[in-house]
């Protein structure tokens, strides 16, 4: 198994395209740390108008896990775009350039080529999220400095910078739960179709679809809007409550595990079972 | 000693589309078998079955007596092939390609070993080469050496001259000889250049249509069979006249301006060239039509 995860690893950090994401992100942290670096004598005020009502900054002074916060509001309704150029790519790339007939004759059974896919998915997945975490929380540590934060929810939570460092990595591993119900969706998408694109349209429209869906405020539609998972991805704020609603929280990560098991499961009948006639 | 391959009364539907309706056939160890039909007659459906890339509805497929359902490991370790054309990752180099897909077999191959196999198929030199800067005949013998790299016993090769100009064809023919001669490799050839195949198979199949057409040696089915001659000459009329009095001839006709046709046996094609020699004529040429050719189009001819 080894040889085979290194291999789909191999393969996924020779494509271009897994290195896209990772520079958008980046590129994108540095803009906001530039950004706020630029603007730290009144930042109060920038800050207010950048958030809306999500921080307050009175009494606050800008430092890092301010900046890095504000960088997860902003990344985790596009992170899913990055996380699906790969997933979405990982089975239906090979059909598409006629490497999956290669990759099928050898004596490998098909479950361990699937699984071998979905680890290299769910550790780019992880590279994804670590590089928030070093890019957005440590070193806007180094250059903003630590300091207390100040979080809008049903209340406004004055959160202390010494419980902060825990609080993020919670956050960040609530954030890759969430991420992964994307890469399994365009995981599951790769493992039905024969070309790359499609697979990661699909998703971003399913996306896009639900985040839409979900925020029309019709009495109708409501039930449904509660089981979308769309409803549940910003799991990862429940870390920065100061008393964090257990049963909503369990039920969000509830459903977001239903999803995940689903796609993966639709995902691993479509491989194993797949005639390749291509 | 039993067939290294045999497949039994296969069948397989794509929807509506019998693609295969009952073929069979036997593979010998140490042979290279021709399989051969014409597009759409069930080739790349039945070498799909037979690598497991697609399950048949019906038939059993046995490698040394067993069924591959239950030795599939054991089977594809022992398989090298080509399926329809060499496809590898684009960016990445010959030598990369090569180490990976050795992986898979669960190889761990040194540079040299890697180094070695692509000499044996003339990449030498080109090792640092991507696979995108390939030209087709580059990518066919790295096709040939992913085949080659675990030391299978057994190379299949679903169309494998797809592509390649015409010295590529020699070079890949005499590759698979190499194979078979050197390597001692069985090795099944799946194709439609008939002329290419008449020249390496022992022994073939062709099928028509997702069924058996004929089976056999390369010299029961080729020697034994009727062949044509041409014989290219200036005097068509007094040509004809005298060959019709030699009883190695028969269907004796004049095709063209200077051309006159007839049918023979690959047998008494030496006596028959003798007899054309004393009959003192002019003959410009004389030739035997490819003779997998004709009686490839005489058996699918329906």
């Amino acid at each position: 198994m080894g040889n085979i995860i290194y291999v789909e690893l191999y393969k996924t950090f020779a494509k271009p395209r897994t290195y896209i994401g990772l520079i958008a992100i980046v590129i994108l942290i540095a803009l906001i740390q530039f950004g706020f670096y630029a603007n730290k004598d009144e930042v109060g005020g920038s800050i207010r108008s950048l958030m809306g009502e999500a921080i307050t900054v009175e009494n606050l002074s800008l430092n890092g896990n301010m900046v890095c916060y504000f960088v997860m509001q902003m990344l985790y309704v596009h992170l899913p775009i990055i996380v699906a150029l790969v997933s979405g790519d990982s089975i239906s790339g090979e059909m598409n350039s006629g490497t999956i007939r290669a990759l099928m004759v050898k004596p490998i059974p098909r479950w361990k080529l699937f699984f071998a896919k979905f680890i290299a998915n769910q550790i780019y997945l992880l590279i994804v999220v670590l590089v928030i975490y070093i890019f957005g929380l440590i070193v806007s540590r180094l250059l903003f400095g630590n300091g207390d934060i100040a979080v809008y929810g049903d209340e406004i939570s004055i959160l202390g910078k010494e419980e902060l460092l825990t609080r993020f990595t919670y956050g960040i591993a609530l954030s890759y739960i969430s991420l992964t119900v994307i890469s399994n969706l365009a995981f599951m998408f790769s493992s039905f179709m024969e070309n790359s694109i499609a697979p990661i349209v699909i998703t971003m429209v399913i996306n896009i679809v639900f985040l839409i869906f979900g925020s029309l405020t019709f009495e109708l539609f409501a039930p449904i809007q509660e089981i979308l998972f769309t409803k549940h991805m910003s799991l990862w704020i429940y870390s920065f409550e100061l008393n964090p609603n257990y049963n909503e929280m369990y039920k969000s990560l509830y459903i977001l595990m239903i999803y995940l098991f689903s796609f993966l499961t639709i995902a691993f009948f479509s491989f194993t079972k797949k005639d390749i006639t291509q | 000693m039993p067939p290294i391959i045999e497949i039994k009364n296969l069948h397989k539907a794509f929807k509506k589309f019998k693609a295969l309706n009952g073929i069979s056939l036997s593979v010998n160890e140490g042979e290279i078998f021709g399989f051969l039909g014409c597009n759409g007659a069930g080739k790349s459906t039945t070498i799909r079955c037979l690598l497991t890339l697609i399950k048949p509805d019906s038939g059993e497929i046995l490698f040394k007596g067993k069924n591959i359902n239950e030795c599939r490991s054991e089977f594809l370790s022992s398989v090298g092939c080509i399926v329809e054309k060499p496809d590898f990752y684009k960016a990445m180099s010959l030598e990369t390609n090569l180490k990976l897909s050795a992986m898979l077999y669960g190889k761990n191959p040194n540079q040299e070993e890697i180094y070695a196999c692509l000499d044996l198929v003339g990449l030498k030199g080109k090792e640092k080469v991507k696979f995108k800067a390939c030209s087709q005949g580059m990518k066919q013998r790295l096709g040939m050496a992913a085949a080659l790299i675990h030391n299978p016993e057994i190379i299949i090769l679903d169309e494998p001259s797809n592509g390649l100009d015409p010295r590529g064809m020699i070079e890949l023919r005499n590759l698979i000889l190499k194979m078979k001669n050197e390597l001692k490799k069985t090795i099944i050839i799946s194709s439609h250049i008939l002329s290419e195949v008449e020249r390496i198979v022992d022994s073939m199949i062709i099928i028509d249509r997702g069924v058996n057409v004929i089976q056999g040696s390369a010299d029961e089915l080729l020697h034994g069979s009727e062949v044509m001659v041409n014989i290219e000459t200036t005097e068509p009329a007094k040509l004809i006249e005298k060959i019709k009095q030699s009883s190695y001839a028969s269907d004796i006709e004049s095709q063209a301006e200077n051309l006159v046709t007839l049918k023979s046996t690959m047998k008494a094609i030496p006596q028959l060239h003798k007899d054309i020699i004393l009959m003192d004529e002019p003959i410009i040429s004389f030739y035997t039509r490819k003779k997998l050719e004709d009686l490839f189009l005489k058996l699918t001819e329906n």
